[in-house]
């Protein structure tokens, strides 16, 4: 369903996975590359545009950032890094931020991808496996041959 | 919700988080030590192409069972061939190993999975006929180093050389470079200060030479520069005749175009200070280390040789508290040097690990050959 606003903005409905609609200007939601060409493809004319991956929660947090990064120029750019690091900060934890990746990854959103990667990054940097393992929920499931492999790269010599 | 299980992360996106991690050798290794998946989303470490200089990775190093325990600070050069050196912080020379008495009781292998290792900061050395410049700093292909005479160097690499470029104000003798916010720092100890863009190469004066920080009769003296979150302080000893040192810590006010005096800026941080290497911790992270303390490492009075008051080899501590001001002079019988120039007591106690290590190593070696 497309609607016009009174600023001659085009409007499309974005139907999360949950069910819940999100109206957001056209220019908004063709940040996602993923969006773009399905508008490109005609489908936003017929109805909501629907994105089975992606919960409400998560989205109304995307659509958040492609408001601010399409709102601003590149004279704003400290501002806007600044904006990022406290938009991220916000997403609070590691789980909260990963549903945030597996969005911009779907979506094709490259600014949030990268912003979420090195925030991720940063978190894991100076992390055991260990720490990181119970942090992530991961089991390890090393066979004993790369059990071996690991241990020998995890070893340093010294002369 | 049940947890899900991260390890079921897309291979596409643990390769973005691995690729935010690249320049760092022990993410990479700790990465790929986690699981399978996490495993064969990251090559293992390879060093960049600009990795044509000699570096030192200055390191951090706690045991894991004790949280408490003061950490190691080794630095620590990897070779191609995979061995890597331990090197001395406290000596003049990074092509000194340790001394003879300590190279024995050093680990010959070093698992990273026994321990809390931290990357504090990388130190570049510059190999050049014979001499070895270790005031470095890098921004992509070009350097700024300080010769043996104090000239200020830009070098570049260009088709697989590293040549000097250009000399920066010959007139000036200087004493220390840092890297800050993607420009070239480089000081005198008369307080200048410049900076210098790594890919223009204009210079911008943020400090006018002052008065010269000693007048004559005091005839020595070292002014040394450490980056503490975010910011640049000055760190300088000057000694009489009698021995007696006094140490200034100042910041640099970028702003104001001026070094201003510290009282308790450093907060809880603690600045080391040496000739190869300088670095700040956080006292609370590091236990061990007085906050607001600058550890003088490497000092040798102004003979730059060991006194005849100190035993042959022993390392030369000042320590000065910023808040009262007092500097007071170590050797290392005193409790401190220990951190640096030989192991700590948490590592040494351990010899059943350091032997199994060794055979392990022994081992290791006999399969590969």
């Amino acid at each position: 369903m497309s609607i016009t606003t009174e600023n001659n903005e085009k409007m499309i409905t974005l139907m999360s996975s949950d069910g819940e609609e999100f109206v957001v200007e056209e220019a908004v939601a063709a940040q996602s590359q993923t969006i773009k060409h399905l508008i490109e493809d005609g489908c936003s004319t017929e109805g909501s545009i629907p994105l089975p991956n992606v919960t409400g929660r998560v989205l109304s947090e995307v659509i958040q950032y492609c408001k601010k990064h399409s709102s601003s120029d590149d004279k704003e750019e400290k501002e806007l890094e600044a904006w990022d690091a406290e938009f991220v900060k916000a997403a609070d934890d590691h789980v909260a931020l990963t549903d945030l990746m597996m969005a911009a990854n779907f979506l094709d959103i490259k600014g949030l991808l990268d912003l979420v990667a090195q925030t991720l990054a940063n978190m894991i940097t100076g992390k055991s496996p260990e720490e990181v393992r119970r942090m992530w929920n991961i089991k390890n499931d090393f066979t004993p041959e790369e059990a071996e492999k690991v241990r020998k790269e995890n070893q340093w010599a010294f002369e | 919700m049940a947890s899900p299980d991260w390890s079921d992360l897309p291979t596409e996106l643990l390769q973005e988080i691995a690729g935010c991690l690249r320049s760092s050798r022990l993410d990479i290794i700790r990465f790929r030590s986690v699981c399978g998946s996490w495993r064969s989303s990251a090559a293992p470490y390879l060093p960049s192409r600009h990795d044509f200089t000699h570096y030192i990775t200055v390191y951090s190093i706690q045991p894991f069972s004790d949280a408490g325990a003061t950490p190691w600070f080794p630095g620590i050069l990897h070779s191609d061939t995979g061995k890597g050196f331990i090197m001395d912080l406290l000596s003049k020379n990074t092509g000194d190993i340790f001394g003879k008495e300590t190279a024995g009781s050093l680990p010959k292998v070093l698992n990273l999975q026994d321990f809390r290792v931290e990357e504090i900061r990388k130190v570049y050395v510059l190999k050049t006929s014979g001499i070895q410049l270790t005031k470095v700093v890098v921004s992509g292909i070009t350097f700024l180093t300080i010769d043996f005479r104090g000239k200020l160097l830009v070098l570049r690499w260009i088709d697989g050389r590293l040549s000097v470029i250009t000399i920066i104000m010959k007139e000036e003798d200087f004493c220390d470079v840092a890297f800050r916010g993607g420009k070239f720092y480089a000081f005198t100890c008369r307080g200048l200060v410049i900076t210098v863009d790594p890919d223009s190469l204009n210079i911008n004066r943020v400090v006018p030479t002052e008065k010269p920080v000693r007048e004559i009769g005091f005839p020595y003296h070292e002014f040394l520069v450490v980056e503490s979150h975010g910011d640049l302080f000055s760190v300088c000893a000057s000694e009489d005749r009698k021995h007696v040192v006094r140490i200034e810590v100042k910041r640099l006010d970028e702003g104001q175009h001026q070094w201003v005096d510290v009282k308790d800026e450093l907060k809880d941080h603690v600045l080391f200070v040496g000739d190869i290497c300088r670095f700040s911790v956080s006292a609370k992270d590091y236990p061990g280390y007085k906050a607001n303390c600058v550890y003088f490492f490497n000092y040798y009075g102004r003979s730059r040789q060991p006194q005849p008051y100190c035993h042959h080899q022993d390392t030369h501590f000042l320590i000065l508290d910023v808040e009262d001001g007092q500097a007071r002079r170590f050797c290392n019988h005193s409790g401190c040097s220990h951190y640096f120039s030989t192991l700590p007591t948490w590592l040494s106690e351990k010899p059943s690990y350091l032997n199994l290590a060794l055979q392990e190593a022994f081992i290791s070696k006999c399969s590969l050959y």
